[in-house]
């Protein structure tokens, strides 16, 4: 499943049946890690973009990545999720090795993620993007959509209908038949984030939800993804620039700076920290500053 | 032995004309990001009005420069009538409308000139020479010249000068370039009348090698794999696919066509670049292209 | 969970609200074709215009599973038609009593074999660059089979004649059984296409096409999803193929299915209208009845004959401008054109989605 075999049996999980006979696996608590990245470091050419970056998800938690811009974020989510490969460092998904695995594949192995620059298929519904979510837990093989036979029919219903729950869920479900295109900015990431709930994800990457929400809308998002951690588990990283949600949201806080982590602690812990407000602030706490969120 | 270096030789020279066209290429691929099919049918367009003003009775200085400025013309107009509309579309998108674009191009060329093959003579003779013990044709050698000053030129262009820097900015990156004073329409003019020049040339060069016929819009295609083999990004890995695309499907027709059959020729340039693409997709000299998400 | 809207629908609507039963199109087109032309009873109508309008409507059909949906472009639609006319040919010349639609479906599998070969490439290259290797085919495929005469049982110019056309005992040489044949292959392979096509399968393929790394990022194997839409494709192509060499033409030889014909495959997808089911139909009959339109407005205007290779000429501007025409103002194609005017004048016809699938 996960590139090399663990000599650790993995606790009582509950397994779905998917396509290609891969399982998604949802821990429970106790069991290893959710996921964590140890020693990564990341280059694009001469420029070093993640320096000896390690961090540790517990099952169940959730984590707030933050940091000014250009520190490192999203690269680190990418690494996490198979879009980057790391010059050096380890990747591990449930306690094993994810390095080399292909995005689709880490994607098969539980942890979904969201794009910043929103990652929606703009020829198709929104009903249909967040169908295409139930890509892992499609039942019937082609040869039975070929011919609409039976368990096809009630597959795609089953789809359908799960679907359509999660809309409802993020006020979508009204605009189910519109193209994506067609909706403004907030409403098409709550399209991504009902995407990524069909997937049913173990561990949920979220790269700046909120952007481009009023207030209202986010309070929406900010109480969704919160249902999706309470109610299901759901272990969830979260890149956000609005520091107040963020510690509101966040059991623990994990600070990057040009690429290093320089925090990673509890919200109240990590907010006093100095080299923290010096990250954002530009500046010796108490002198005024710019920069920053 | 020596037929087997006349064979290469000879493909070899070939191969720098298929350069000279796939420069055509790279040129408005650079400017507009399209890669022009029509560039085909431009440069039999240009070699009939050529063959037909020549045939006339116009003296060849004049004929060549009334061909340009029929070729500037329709430079303008493409890009007032096709691209301007279609602006910020996929790729895909673009090529098919030079797609349509050398259909108008042959349609017109047709009508006006007729179907009938058009001996061309510029000038150049026919005779062999010899040269290193081997028996070439003037008639290459003075061609390849003139291709070989072209492409020179045409590289001095791109990496040297202001026009090429503009060139090359507007395709890495056209809002950047805009905000920076550089006026698209323009160099998208200016970049497809060079393509015409180019064409007009390769149009001469080709017509009068083998006679102004239909077979000559073909040849564009040849720059696909040429493109393919030496790497999209490189013009001197252009020069050194051409010659490698020339060289080897002369070698390849005469034999492995005692082999397997004549015709090689037909797909031997596509299937090596379909190697490639497998292989090294890249190409000999080309640079992978590093995309941020 | 709270369901206020965050915005205002009617503001960003754009297209007309529907209310009311909405019935599609489809089976009153069915029954139409499967009626009046018996009525009509022309034979000229069935052998010129509507068995090669079918046949290339599942030509276009195939090259938008590829390039429609999939996004993979394609310059070698007619390579994979010449593979099935020339596999269908075989396998009934060599399996003796194999019936028809057997052959034309083993005809397909092969089609679908070259064109998994040809589609490797995918696998490592994106988008454009792509067509170099479907132009490997385009080139390859004929010269293959015009240069060993085994694929033409012993002719020497790649020739191949079909036989009688039958049906077990039911003999269909007539132009009527060639239609009805056709008509109920294309209208099988369609029906099993867009079965496809509206299921996960259509949305992988859409989703490679929009954006793969997101597709990636939702479990989807993009390499597998477009290897799928070249086997499927090359499959609909192969049968088009081999209703091309037996329904239609009769004898076909390997330079029938050049460059040309995959360009003229391609404007009937563009036309038509990319990523959609019935514009395949719409782009084939435009492709099919333009030329006669032409000749016949000629005539009307010219009085005396034309020059056909005036005509054709003049056909040849008119597609290149109705290419790029529909490229800028209509990409979607005659189906949207066509939907939008429907909607307008019957509302209570027309799919039930707004998305790019139908």
């Amino acid at each position: 499943m996960l590139g090399s075999a663990s000599p650790t049996p993995l606790p009582d999980m509950a397994e779905v049946a998917v396509a290609e006979g891969e399982s998604v696996a949802r821990g429970q608590a106790g069991s290893p890690a959710a996921l964590a990245v140890e020693g990564i470091h990341l280059r694009f050419g001469g420029l070093s973009v993640l320096n000896d970056v390690s961090l540790t998800l517990e099952r169940g938690e959730t984590v707030g990545l933050i940091g000014p811009n250009g520190a490192g974020k999203s690269s680190l989510l990418n690494v996490m999720s198979g879009f980057y490969r790391p010059d050096a460092g380890t990747v591990l998904i449930d306690g094993r090795t994810a390095g080399g695995l292909a995005p689709h594949r880490i994607a098969h192995a539980g942890v979904v993620r969201t794009f910043q620059n929103l990652g929606l298929f703009q020829g198709m519904s929104v009903l249909d993007n967040v169908l295409a979510g139930r890509t892992l837990h499609i039942r019937a093989g082609w040869p039975h959509y070929l011919l609409r036979l039976s368990a096809a029919r009630k597959d795609e219903r089953d789809n359908r209908e799960r679907a359509m729950e999660i809309l409802a869920g993020l006020g979508l479900d009204v605009h189910a038949d519109r193209r994506v295109s067609t909706l403004p900015y907030g409403a098409q990431k709550r399209v991504e984030l009902a995407r990524a709930l069909a997937m049913e994800p173990a561990t949920l990457l979220l790269d700046e939800p909120l952007a481009g929400m009023n207030a209202g809308e986010k309070a929406e998002m900010v109480e969704a993804i919160r249902a999706v951690n309470r109610r299901d588990g759901t272990t969830i990283v979260l890149i956000e620039h609005d520091v107040g949600i963020v510690m509101g949201l966040s059991d623990r806080l994990v600070v990057l700076d040009r690429g290093r982590k320089i925090a990673d602690g509890s919200p109240t812990d990590v907010a006093a920290m100095p080299e923290v407000m010096t990250a954002y602030l530009g500046t010796e706490p108490g002198a005024g500053g710019e920069r920053g969120a | 032995m020596s037929f087997f270096l006349e064979v290469l030789v000879g493909g070899a020279l070939a191969g720098v004309m298929y350069a000279l066209v796939a420069i055509g290429f790279v040129l408005i691929y650079r400017a507009s990001g399209v890669f022009n099919f029509a560039q085909g049918t431009m440069i039999l367009f240009a070699a009939l009005t050529f063959a037909n003003l020549v045939e006339m009775g116009a003296p060849m200085s004049l004929a060549f420069v009334v061909t340009l400025a029929l070729l500037i013309g329709s430079a303008f107009l493409t890009e007032r009538l096709v691209l301007r509309p279609l602006a910020n579309r996929s790729v895909i998108t673009l090529f098919l409308a030079t797609l349509g674009l050398s259909y108008i191009f042959e349609g017109v060329a047709q009508i006006a000139w007729g179907t009938q093959v058009h001996a061309l003579d510029i000038g150049l003779s026919d005779e062999p020479v010899n040269l290193f013990g081997l028996s070439l044709s003037s008639f290459d050698l003075a061609a390849t010249a003139i291709a070989a000053l072209l492409v020179a030129g045409l590289a001095l262009v791109i990496g040297r000068t202001g026009l090429g820097l503009a060139l090359r900015a507007v395709a890495a990156d056209p809002l950047a370039a805009l905000s920076i004073g550089i006026q698209q329409e323009r160099v998208t003019v200016i970049a497809w009348s060079l393509a015409g020049f180019v064409a007009l040339v390769a149009g001469l060069l080709w017509g009068a090698r083998s006679g102004v016929q239909f077979s000559l819009a073909l040849i564009v295609l040849k720059a696909l794999p040429v493109l393919i083999i030496g790497g999209f990004t490189s013009v001197g890995g252009v020069i050194v696919a051409g010659i490698v695309v020339g060289a080897g499907e002369k070698l390849a027709e005469i034999f492995l066509g005692s082999l397997i059959g004549s015709g090689i020729e037909n797909w031997f340039a596509y299937v090596l670049a379909l190697l490639f693409l497998m292989i090294r997709p890249t190409g000999l000299f080309g640079q992978r292209d590093l995309a941020r998400i | 969970m709270a369901t206020t809207l965050s915005f205002d629908p009617a503001a960003t609507q754009t297209a007309p609200i529907r209310t009311g039963r909405r019935w599609p199109l489809w089976p009153l087109a069915l029954f139409t074709a499967a009626l009046l032309p018996f009525v009509i009873g022309s034979d000229y109508l069935f052998s010129a215009i509507l068995v090669p309008l079918l046949i290339l409507s599942l030509a276009g059909l195939g090259l938008n599973v590829l390039t429609g949906y999939a996004g993979q472009l394609s310059l070698g639609s007619a390579a994979f038609m010449a593979v099935g006319a020339f596999a269908t040919y075989n396998l009934q010349l060599r399996l003796a009593g194999l019936p028809m639609p057997l052959a034309l479906a083993g005809g397909g599998l092969v089609a679908a074999g070259a064109g998994l070969v040809f589609g490797l490439p995918s696998l490592r290259v994106k988008g454009f660059y792509l067509i170099a290797s479907t132009l490997a085919a385009q080139f390859f495929i004929p010269w293959l089979l015009s240069q060993y005469s085994w694929f033409s049982n012993g002719n020497d110019s790649g020739v191949i004649t079909a036989p009688p056309l039958k049906l077990g005992p039911l003999g269909l040489d007539s132009p009527a059984g060639r239609y009805a044949l056709t008509l109920a292959i294309v209208a099988l392979v369609t029906w099993g296409a867009s079965n496809l096509v509206r299921g996960p399968a259509g949305r992988a393929w859409i989703s490679v096409r929009d954006m793969d790394l997101a597709a990636a990022g939702i479990g989807i194997a993009p390499g597998r999803a477009k290897l799928f839409a070249f086997a499927v494709s090359s499959f609909i192509l192969g049968i088009a193929g081999g209703l091309w060499a037996f329904t239609y033409l009769g004898t076909v030889e390997p330079a029938g299915f050049d460059l040309d014909r995959s360009f003229q495959i391609l404007f009937i997808v563009i036309i038509g209208g990319l990523g959609s089911i019935r514009g395949n139909f719409l782009g084939a009959a435009f492709i099919v009845l333009l030329p006669i339109a032409l000749s016949i407005a000629a005539g009307v205007l010219a009085g005396s004959q034309v020059d056909p290779a005036l005509l054709e000429n003049i056909q040849k501007i008119l597609f290149g401008i109705l290419i790029i025409f529909f490229l800028v103002a209509e990409p979607d194609g005659l189906t949207t054109l066509v939907d939008r005017a429907l909607r307008t004048q019957f509302p209570w016809i027309g799919s039930r989605k707004s998305g790019n699938q139908e």
